[in-house]
């Protein structure tokens, strides 16, 4: 079972993510809906993978990314980004955000599991 | 006045051969004695008076001429004056010879200075022999002063006339010079006014130059008009206002014409340094202008594609969850297909309109207008080879480079490749052709930052297909915001939006029109890079 962590101030989008990916495929996702809590969720869940928000409020996506990224324990957790505010010149296949891989919102199943598959971390 | 006839002869003279009688003679003789107006005097060869006219005993202050009879110029010149005179008439004794038109200044006793012409002549007895001389004197100095004023107002005029810095010349009927000041001798480059005068324009300068002046030289004189200010170049990178108007001789023909002719390069140049100036600042202002207004766009944008696609990304989710679940209805799968599909189409429009604020940076630099073109042909390859469109390639040879955004004009491209593509789902020809003008002249058509300077270079590029055309009466709006011509759901209506804005960015000008032979042309004019 793979360990996903979704980071996201929209908790239906969050809800229905988990409902989809849970009943998809072998995935057990945890749920954060405030950028400020993503560290401390990340240290106590240790995902395989996160899927991060980036425009949300007191901590954005970015900010939250930087942390895990600077902390030693969490600095190998791969980090997608899950974005509204990208223009079609910017949704190129393998296109990055700051040197992360990212997804456009509305995002479709087959291109989230083909996302989640090539970046999350093997067992 | 002609010599006085010789007394010796006056009686065989053409007066006698007329049949008038001595009688007659005496009463002539006594007429201009009593009469004239003029100083007249008959002496004998010592310089004595021996006869005076009433004009000359009142000139002498005397009351009756008789009492000048045997008295000398000495009794009533200063003693200088006198001389001269004796000295003329001891001359004329001596040799016969008349003295004519003599002028002479004269200091009158009141203080007064008068200015007299005088002619004497000898008196001849019936021998021969000089007897004594007689002379006629005129006061001429209402003449002289004329005669002063008018040389000193020709110096004056020819003082001006060579020191003003413009040109002033003067022609005949034939066109050959026949008056230059300093400034214009210099001009064309001569030394003295000897080396221009008789001279033509075909002379001095190149023919079809000389052929303009000519042609208005004639103007002015045939139909007696002037040509004010008419600005010519005579040379390159020289300019020159000009002003011609026609000479008029006493009885109203026109003998010639007066020019007055002004360099005006320095004027000129700075004008249009000026001109430019303003020019690339009202460019810039529109830019900033413009930038500032995407900005604005760009943060509305990003607001609502942050608020319209989360909720999309919700429903997204929500679809794929229940496409995987049992449905006792047959028809929700369709039902789920539909809405997946707006969601796609509400997701587009979102993402266009990202496109379109993402315009706002222009990174510009110096770029080959037919490479982006192909680069932006290869990006649509597949849309048009799905469609059987054929690309008709009319590329030119060589383009000047223009300094554009590539990137944006690429985008801008494949917008309007697309849009020809779309225009013909069922085939035909995609034509692109490019090709350089230089401007010639006012009125051409660049937007408002570039005045259409002659000499400037444009580079054009048009997009023609042979699809349908766009209806006359929605020509003036295919550039507004969500305007399209396409069904429902097959386009955004900012494709052409954001080409538009692209073009304005960079100060160039897009135009759409029908062609006569069907379908649509789209005509994009952009500035060449100024070599200079």
């Amino acid at each position: 079972m793979k360990k996903i962590l979704i980071v996201d101030d929209e908790a239906g989008f969050t809800r229905l993510m988990k409902l989809t990916l849970e009943k998809t495929g072998p995935y057990e996702v945890t749920e954060e809906n405030d950028g400020a809590r993503a560290w401390e969720t990340a240290h106590r869940v240790k995902p395989d993978l996160i899927l991060m928000d980036i425009v949300m409020p007191r901590v954005d996506g970015g900010d939250a990314a930087a942390r895990i990224r600077k902390d030693p324990a969490l600095c190998r957790i791969p980090i997608v980004f899950l974005t509204a505010i990208v223009s079609k010149k910017e949704t190129v296949p393998g296109g990055l955000i700051g040197g992360f891989p990212f997804l456009s919102k509305p995002v479709s199943l087959d291109a989230l599991i083909a996302c989640i598959n090539e970046n999350i971390s093997p067992s | 006045m002609s010599p006085p006839t010789p007394a010796g002869a006056s009686s065989s003279g053409p007066c006698r051969a007329e049949g008038i009688q001595p009688e007659s003679e005496r009463l002539f003789l006594h007429a201009i004695l009593e009469s004239s107006p003029d100083l007249i005097y008959f002496k004998d060869s010592q310089s004595r008076f021996l006869r005076i006219n009433r004009a000359m005993a009142a000139h002498f202050g005397l009351k009756e001429p008789v009492e000048a009879v045997g008295k000398t110029d000495f009794d009533f010149y200063a003693c200088e004056k006198a001389e001269i005179m004796r000295q003329d008439e001891i001359r004329i004794v001596k040799s016969g010879t008349p003295m004519v038109d003599k002028i002479e200044r004269e200091e009158r006793a009141d203080g007064k200075t008068v200015w007299v012409i005088t002619s004497k002549a000898p008196i001849f007895d019936q021998e021969g022999r000089i007897v004594g001389t007689f002379g006629i004197s005129r006061d001429v100095t209402v003449l002289k002063e004329m005669e002063d004023a008018l040389g000193r107002e020709r110096n004056l005029l020819r003082h001006v006339i060579d020191n003003v810095p413009d040109y002033i010349f003067a022609k005949d009927t034939k066109g050959r010079y026949i008056l230059n000041n300093q400034a214009h001798i210099q001009f064309l480059k001569k030394k003295t006014p000897d080396e221009v005068f008789g001279k033509t324009t075909f002379d001095l300068f190149p023919l079809s130059v000389a052929q303009r002046f000519h042609t208005d030289d004639l103007a002015v004189m045939e139909n007696g008009q002037p040509i004010l200010n008419r600005i010519e170049s005579p040379a390159p990178q020289r300019w020159l206002s000009t002003t011609k108007v026609p000479l008029f001789d006493p009885s109203g023909k026109v003998e010639g014409l007066v020019a007055i002719s002004r360099d005006i390069t320095e004027q000129k140049s700075s004008r249009e340094a000026l001109e430019t100036t303003v020019e690339e600042l009202r460019s810039l202002q529109l830019q900033l202008v413009e930038a500032e207004k995407m900005k604005m766009v760009g943060r509305l944008a990003a607001g609502v594609a942050h608020e319209v696609k989360n909720p999309l990304a919700i429903i997204g989710m929500g679809l794929e969850y229940l496409k995987n679940q049992p449905f006792e209805d047959s028809n929700i799968p369709q039902v789920l297909e539909e809405i997946a599909s707006a969601v796609q189409r509400a997701d587009s429009v979102v993402r266009e309109l990202l496109d379109f604020s993402a315009a706002q940076k222009m990174n510009l630099a110096p770029a080959d207008v037919n490479r982006i073109v192909r680069n932006a042909l290869v990006l649509v390859r597949s849309e048009l080879a799905g469609r059987k469109i054929v690309v008709v390639n009319e590329l030119a040879s060589e383009l000047p480079s223009v300094r554009l955004d590539a990137m944006k004009i690429e985008q801008a491209l494949v917008n309007l490749f697309s849009n020809a593509a779309q225009a013909m789902e069922e085939g035909g020809e995609l034509t692109v052709r490019t090709s350089v003008r230089q401007v010639t002249g006012i009125g051409e058509n660049v937007s408002q930052s570039d005045a259409g300077r002659p000499g400037a270079l444009l580079v054009i590029v048009q997009v023609m297909d042979t699809g349908p055309g766009v209806p006359e009466a929605m020509l003036g709006k295919v550039f507004d915001p969500f305007f399209t011509t396409k069904p429902t759901g097959k386009g955004t209506g900012l494709g052409l939006t954001v080409t538009k804005t692209i073009i304005d960015l960079h100060g160039g000008t897009i135009e759409i029109g029908n062609r006569p032979e069907g379908g649509t042309c789209v005509t994009l004019v952009l500035k060449a890079d100024n070599p200079s």
